[in-house]
């Protein structure tokens, strides 16, 4: 990138750092002090419970106590486990279905909102108060709403004339349904990190645009959106982060039903662990679940060099 | 290392929190309670603890409420050697605990003459061949609801004995009716999200069926009469008698409730729960009459059992403190105050002396009574909470229609002896 | 595609043009119409778990449309602060989330620092090991996270909130690309000026990170405010619960129904302080992002 934002410039520092390594060494004390804390706690906090984990997954413990080592066992049970399968499906749906939905709803909003508006900064916090609510209850109040014979959505499309939806009732709908609401938690997010990212990029760039003769369409392609490339990076991995540990609002909402139309491999792995009290199998679960998100994250970072540079 | 880098962190900024900790077990023998959070209840429990305090001095008794879903927090709990001494637990969570030793035997502390004022099936909800892991506190059942003017105008005068409780053909042919009235459902049925999915299995029971056979542990939901309980299931939702908002995994509480309060139904099939709301919100409009059958009798087995975990320090007193909360003259003191059902067998709605409702609270106990020991069993045998989430699972399916009745039993049967299998 | 482009193409050029000024401006009316209609529509399940809170029993459900409850009641308010220890668990969350977010902006603040500024052995994989934990699912790491907190005796304790959580992932990765962009030069003129490291830190760089500070903070406070499922496990009496749990124990309950009035009124009191919080510092919010390094 050669346009004069800050973006290019801060990659540029990391190498400057790196580059300047005899003079640090002199003040090899230091940076550990500074990450000392964080250190400490990761390793206390998540290390040490991640590898209990890892080796949980080779472990069988039926009931509670002492497991027995299985070796790969949990694993090879993973592909002849059809509810494995399923859960697997439903979460490629869900978060296909809710990552880049939020993402684009939060960078329209955040392109909206950047604007002189009347009423800016209120509009700018009502997009954003879903996020403060805790799931749980976000879970109850959708169940209500969304409810197909008193819910206020269906009370609302009679008032307008139209017939009742089975918004979580039918195996079709579901799915649907949960992906409106979890978007709806992330969208306030989304905007908030893109307005902030708007708000970096210098007008002058724009208003060079501009004089060229640029409509607002082709300035947004092609000085915008590039400019923005990092934070979408950001954001992506963040959502699918989010996405793939969604459970409150499920659990609550859905159960995993109908059927098994909205289980995803979360649930599965609570379940696992919690009603059938079989940990090592959820830990296996919970790995496989680790392995995606770090293929997903590798391979993002091949896709494009500037996420690369910026995780 | 990362042990010894925590406690240093630890050990420099917490001195003072762990300190405050620390402080308080050290001279009295200290029990914890830990209760669903009702209010009313949490009061009782302590104030009978206290009574007990009083005749036990150096020691002290607190209670506390059971937080977010229950294995999550017990299997934590326990791991760490942190549950509480005594807990309340329902018939169907009890099963895994008492096998896996996760609860103490209270043979000891229990007077010989306990058993004796129980039916044999709430006692066998704590009792296992090598010990008592709990006793049976208070239960709850199923009855049915209905609205009195929607009885009116189909004509219908609901059964005033257990013996004239309505039968599934009967029942579906009244059902039809009141479906013309209320011009949207007929009745609903109250679960509570798909960990209450169990309390739809006495419908099979009351069909000569069983989820598991006599040994506890055997699944069959492949006899024909555990088919054609399904069947009845599905037929429910084929007629459009109950909404597909009211199934097992509906979540936001007792949609149910909701139907009949909204008149979208006419009848329900519900615990005591409602009976507060229906009479701030529809005060004499509404009567109850006993739970359906088919050729045998069986309603939900409610309720809540306390028990005495290993984490506790001292499981003696903790089962002397069970063996005192679920004395007779406890038992009738809790149940007043918290409008719950007796256990014990001798206690009826007289000797509660509930505020309001007597008759309808004499249905229930008497509904409970013919709760069948198999049954209970099932439920609170130790791989439930896994049957009962393969049963939401197929169960949902079969009554949406995605499943046929006998295909459902199938793949129940295959999920259900995969868990069982170990 | 491309009509829309050649549409917007259009518009644009009169409204450069100068031409039809009235035009944009009624465009502008038009977005601000439909973002306010949006809004409405996102906070709409906002309000009406305030509607179900003032709504006796809590559940404002019926047959038929209505937007607001025919007799609004507080008394779902009255009977769950009486019977509930409410402010105790108000207190509570803000106590853990206050100190927790205090600490744990400190705890970013330094490890993004060294991460971004300085070059030491075993940074890359520090910061890789890092990074991998935010995709741990949590239900895998319960049990054995809190072995860790209940051996050394923190169990009940706000401490054992607190504690695991100051090490935040997602806090340190921002903190991080903020320093990466605090210039080189500013650090080296504070050493040629014999500051030491903690000062140049404390005097150079933290004077800078304002913004930086406001969104750990927002960010910070928010998922400490929310966070569940670790309280959960670690808090035991009644009195010592966090909101989040605390509700939970109301709807947990298997054998027996919630009490949805007092679920919906707490839930409500819990929403207010942070709508508040954000519509306060929401401008402070989207600028600390601005110069943060998420972008």
């Amino acid at each position: 990138m050669t346009t004069p934002s800050g973006i290019a410039t801060r990659p540029t520092a990391t190498t400057a750092a790196d580059d300047d390594e005899p003079r640090r060494r002199s003040r090899s004390k230091a940076p550990y002090l500074f990450v000392g804390p964080a250190a400490l706690l990761f390793l206390a906090f998540s290390l040490v419970p991640i590898v209990v984990a890892i080796g949980l997954a080779f472990q069988e413990t039926a009931t509670l106590g002492d497991g027995t080592w299985v070796g790969t066992d949990n694993f090879e049970r993973l592909g002849s486990d059809p509810l494995f399968l399923t859960s697997l499906r439903n979460t490629l749906i869900f978060t296909v279905g809710t990552v880049p939905t939020a993402m684009v709803i939060g960078l329209a909003l955040a392109v909206a909102l950047n604007r002189p508006l009347p009423g800016r900064a209120v509009l700018r916090a009502l997009f954003f108060v879903p996020m403060v609510a805790a799931g749980v209850v976000v879970g109850v109040i959708m169940s209500w709403i969304f409810n197909t014979d008193y819910g206020v959505a269906n009370n609302l499309l009679g008032v307008v004339g139209l017939d009742r939806v089975p918004w979580l009732t039918s195996p079709q709908w579901a799915m649907f349904t949960l992906i409106l609401v979890v978007v709806w938690t992330r969208v306030g997010f989304c905007m908030v990190i893109y307005l902030g990212a708007l708000q970096s990029i210098p007008n002058e760039l724009k208003e060079a645009a501009a004089i060229d003769g640029a409509s607002r369409w082709q300035r947004f392609w092609s000085v915008t959106w590039p400019l923005l490339r990092p934070t979408t990076s950001i954001l992506l991995i963040l959502n699918v982060v989010f996405s793939l540990q969604a459970f409150d609002v499920i659990y609550v909402m859905t159960g995993g039903g109908p059927g098994f139309s909205t289980t995803v491999l979360i649930q599965y792995v609570f379940r696992a662990a919690f009603i059938d009290a079989r940990m090592g199998y959820a830990a296996a679960l919970g790995l496989v679940l680790v392995a995606i998100l770090l293929l997903f994250t590798l391979l993002r970072q091949r896709a494009t060099r500037k996420a690369e540079e910026v995780l | 290392m990362s042990r010894r880098g925590f406690l240093a962190l630890s050990g420099i900024s917490l001195a003072g929190a762990l300190a405050a900790c620390a402080g308080e077990s050290t001279s009295t023998t200290h029990l914890r309670l830990s209760s669903w959070n009702i209010p009313t209840d949490l009061e009782t429990y302590q104030r009978i603890a206290d009574e007990f305090v009083a005749d036990h001095p150096g020691t002290s008794v607190s209670v506390e409420v059971t937080t977010g879903q229950f294995h999550q927090w017990f299997i934590t709990r326990l791991a760490a050697d942190l549950a509480p001494d005594i807990i309340r637990i329902t018939p169907q969570q009890i099963g895994r605990y008492a096998a896996n030793g996760s609860l103490v035997d209270l043979s000891g502390a229990i007077p010989a003459d306990y058993a004796d004022d129980y039916s044999e099936p709430f006692w066998a909800i704590g009792a296992r061949e090598n010990g008592v892991f709990g006793i049976f506190q208070h239960t709850d059942t199923f009855i049915t609801f209905y609205h009195r003017d929607v009885m009116k105008q189909i004509g219908v005068t609901p059964p005033s004995s257990l013996d004239e409780a309505w039968r599934w053909d009967e029942f579906l042919q009244i059902a039809a009716e009141v479906k013309k009235v209320t011009g949207r459902y007929a009745f609903g049925f109250g679960w509570s999200g798909t960990q209450t999915a169990y309390r739809w299995l006495p419908i099979v029971y009351q069909n000569g069926g069983a989820f598991l056979g006599e040994d506890g542990q055997t699944p069959s939901m492949d006899t024909d009469e555990a088919i054609e309980a399904l069947e009845f299931g599905r037929r429910w939702y084929a007629d459009e008698l109950v909404s597909t908002s009211n199934m097992c995994k509906s979540g936001g509480g007792d949609v149910s409730r909701n139907m009949f309060l909204t008149g979208q139904i006419g009848m329900m099939l519900n615990n005591p729960e409602p009976i507060t709301q229906l009479d701030e919100e529809m005060p004499d409009q509404w009567g109850t009459t006993y739970m359906i059958r088919n050729t045998d009798e069986a309603s939900d087995l409610g309720g809540n059992a306390l028990a005495v975990t290993k984490s506790s320090k001292h499981p003696g007193l903790a089962a002397e403190l069970v063996a005192y909360i679920t004395s007779r003259e406890k038992m009738v003191d809790f149940c007043h105050e918290g409008n719950w059902l007796p256990a014990r067998a001798s206690l009826d709605a007289a000797d509660i002396d509930y505020a309001a409702h007597t008759d309808t609270m004499q249905q229930f106990i008497d509904q409970g009574a013919r709760i069948p020991l198999s049954l209970v069993k099932a439920e609170s045998g130790q791989y439930f909470s896994s049957l009962n989430t393969v049963f939401a699972d197929y169960a949902d399916l079969c009554f949406l229609g995605e499943l046929s009745p006998s295909d459902a039993s199938a793949q129940m049967m295959d999920a259900m002896r995969s868990v069982t299998a170990g | 595609m491309n009509g829309v482009r050649n549409r917007n193409l259009g518009g644009d050029r009169t409204g450069h043009e100068g031409g039809a000024r009235r035009g944009g401006r009624n465009r502008r009316w038009l977005l601000f119409a439909a973002l306010t209609a949006l809004a409405m529509l996102m906070i709409f399940p906002v309000y009406w778990m305030a509607v179900s809170a003032l709504t006796p029993g809590g559940q404002s459900q019926s047959s038929e449309f209505y937007l607001w409850p025919s007799d609004p009641t507080l008394a779902n308010f009255d009977e769950v602060f009486a019977t509930q220890p409410v402010w105790h668990w108000l207190g509570n969350s803000m106590f853990i989330a206050t100190v927790g977010t205090a600490l744990s902006v400190c705890v970013s603040l330094g490890a993004g620092y060294a991460l971004a500024k300085y070059s030491f052995r075993g940074r890359g994989v520090l910061y890789a090991a890092f990074l991998v934990t935010i995709m741990i699912p949590i239900q895998v790491t319960l049990v054995p996270a809190f072995l860790m907190v209940a051996r050394a005796g923190l169990v009940d304790s706000p401490w054992a909130v607190i504690l695991p959580t100051l090490f935040d992932v997602v806090g340190i990765f921002i903190a991080r690309q903020f320093m990466l962009g605090v210039p080189d030069a500013l650090l080296e003129a504070a050493r040629i000026d014999g500051a030491g490291e903690l000062r140049t830190f404390v005097r150079v760089v933290l004077p800078t990170c304002g913004p930086l500070v406001g969104v750990l903070v927002i960010l910070g406070f928010m998922n400490r405010w929310n966070d569940f499922l670790w309280p959960l496990v670690v808090l035991q009496g009644n009195e010592n619960l966090t909101v989040p749990v605390a509700l939970s124990t109301l709807t947990n309950n298997p054998a027996f129904s919630s009490p949805w009035g007092a679920v919906m009124a707490v839930a409500t009191v819990t929403v207010l302080p942070l709508l508040l919080v954000f519509l306060v510092f929401q401008r402070q919010f989207v600028q600390g992002i601005a110069s943060t390094g998420i972008k």
